[in-house]
């Protein structure tokens, strides 16, 4: 099909007759179509046209050191579509920038593919994916640039893509980085209050941003694991060693350390109680030995035959609960007495041993209610300095009913 | 007191490090927790990946096998940047766990806490600060997330602010 420049460009030099071998081809053959006598200057499969070269720079070259009328010519030939136009150019740069956008993922897949040496892939997506990156799709959508000058605005166009367009181009990055970020989960919120620091993937619960994704698919499962538990380690270990008064800053945490604070929080404790004239019973003492061991429970009133345990009958209706009042230092050492035992029952696990164990969360109880007992003596006696103390220093969860 | 005990039973001696996963699981068995350890136990009950048990890492080689092999290869092929782009795996790591990344993925302020009044303060945290309001969190600069900014970004701040 004849173009439109084709009067330009000097005709091809006829086929030359009379070849050695002529004899030798039936005559009755149709012949050979002559070579088309020029090419389509605007044909972007010629050899000496670089795809997405603007018009004008073709016919530039076309008549490098030739007839500059006849150039001329051919630039007046394209009409006002030479002239430049700066609006249309940036608006299709903006818009190819979008539409072009899965074309030039692609094309960087296609390209690290290559580069990590996964050449087949690359060449799988160039062949069933030829999706147009961006200069192609603002061919597409509005021919090729006509001169250098669009060619120009088509490249600011997408150089400033689609952010004054949509939002402001300041924000268009971090936008993009954002993009699916989901809120953080308030433990999330808690452990990065405390110093810990999380991998971002079980941060939240709406999903992650793309950036988030990447990287963390490059770090690899295991090792982001290892890696965040390593630098969460002397964390923790400084978060527990606070909660017994060691230094701030404690990342090794030895045996003596916490001995050594056990003694000291205990002769505290010695002192605290001490100061008390005596530890006065109460009626939710009462209750509450009367009750140890699930004594009262709905499955004791029903079956009293099957949860009649006599060691814990013992313990919970001993005449010692019912006194008056403990010397303190003497209900102190009841209640680590108990303790102790409680803890030489409840280590007594298995077959045979279901007796012991019982006994040993009744001797717990008993020995809470009667820390309690101590506790309530205090705030009645001493009740800002003591209580602060001992709550911060010991595990008392629940207020002490005064 | 009890604290002593808990500590000690969630204390590798050897290592001298604690266990946060042992602290859940005294959390888990009824043990009433309280203070430092029940924020502990919290984190590695929901976030166990990130609170492992360190006796059993062991110490961690920062590239796998794999890492080395395909460097290796790019190199033996004459492929270098495919060999930085396995060595800087490496480096993602550090830039997940770093005080920038996760004050991000947190969407909390970047910096210390500013002073009412500081030049560099962008404006409208300022007046949520003198308000009254919790000025750790909800409001950051849309640039960065950075609490402090020079002039110029400080009017870029407010110009998107206001877009938001």
């Amino acid at each position: 099909m004849a173009g439109l420049f084709d009067d330009l460009i000097p005709k091809a030099t006829p086929q030359a007759s009379g070849g050695l071998f002529d004899d030798l081809v039936p005559k009755s053959q149709t012949p050979l179509p002559p070579t088309p006598p020029a090419l389509n200057l605007m044909d972007p499969t010629r050899p000496d046209v670089t795809p997405g070269q603007s018009y004008r720079a073709r016919i530039d070259a076309a008549f490098a050191g030739g007839d500059q009328a006849e150039r001329d010519k051919a630039i007046a030939a394209l009409g006002p579509d030479a002239q430049m136009n700066a609006l249309p150019g940036v608006l299709t740069g903006a818009v190819s920038r979008i539409g072009g956008l899965p074309g030039e993922i692609l094309n960087t897949v296609s390209g690290l593919s290559d580069l990590t040496g996964f050449h087949g892939l690359a060449q799988g997506i160039r062949d069933y994916l030829p999706l147009p990156n961006m200069d192609q799709f603002g061919n597409l959508i509005a021919g090729q640039p006509e001169n250098d000058e669009v060619t120009a605005f088509r490249k600011v166009g997408q150089l400033v893509g689609p952010g004054p367009l949509l939002r402001g181009g300041a924000s268009t990055v971090g936008t993009l980085t954002k993009l699916g970020q989901g809120k953080p989960i308030q433990e999330a919120i808690n452990a990065h209050n405390a110093g810990l620091t999380l991998i971002p993937r079980s941060v939240s619960k709406d999903g992650q941003s793309i950036e988030q994704q990447a990287f963390q698919a490059a770090s690899g499962n295991v090792k982001t694991r290892q890696y965040f538990s390593l630098k969460n380690r002397p964390v923790i270990n400084d978060l527990a060693a606070q909660d017994i008064e060691l230094p701030k800053g404690t990342t090794r945490l030895t045996e003596k350390m916490i001995t050594d604070q056990r003694a000291k929080f205990a002769a505290d404790k010695a002192a605290i109680v001490d100061s008390l004239p005596a530890v006065e019973n109460d009626q939710t003492f009462k209750d509450a030995m009367a009750a140890v061991g699930n004594r009262q429970s709905d499955v004791a009133k029903a079956f009293p035959h099957l949860a009649h345990d006599p060691e814990i009958e013992k313990l919970a209706t001993s005449p010692d609960w019912q006194a008056d009042s403990y010397p303190p230092r003497a209900a102190a050492g009841r209640v680590s007495m108990l303790r102790d035992q409680a803890s030489g029952n409840l280590k007594a696990i298995g077959p045979g041993n279901q007796e012991r164990h019982a006994l040993g969360l009744a001797e717990k109880q008993a020995a809470d209610a009667l820390d309690d007992l101590i506790a309530r003596n205090l705030i009645k006696t001493r009740p800002r300095t003591t209580l602060i103390m001992a709550r911060h220093r010991s595990r008392i969860t629940k207020k002490p009913a005064s | 007191m009890a604290k002593t005990y808990d500590i000690a039973d969630v204390t590798d001696f050897t290592t001298g490090d604690v266990n946060a996963h042992a602290i859940h699981k005294l959390s888990e068995n009824g043990r009433p927790l309280s203070g430092n350890l029940a924020k502990l136990a919290e984190a590695a009950g929901n976030f166990p990946g990130s609170t492992q048990p360190t006796r059993l890492i062991n110490g961690m080689e920062h590239s796998s096998v794999v890492d080395y092999y395909l460097m290796t290869n790019a190199i033996a092929h004459g492929n270098v940047p495919s060999a930085v782009a396995v060595a800087l795996r490496t480096a993602a790591r550090p830039y997940l766990s770093s005080k920038f990344n996760q004050a991000r993925i947190m969407q909390q302020p970047l910096g210390p806490e500013p002073l009412p009044g500081h030049p560099y303060t962008f404006a409208p945290y300022q007046a949520q600060v003198q308000a009254g309001a919790n000025a750790s969190r909800n409001v950051r600069s849309p640039v960065l997330g950075l609490r402090h900014l020079p002039p110029t970004l400080n009017a870029l701040n407010l110009y998107l602010a206001g877009q938001q």
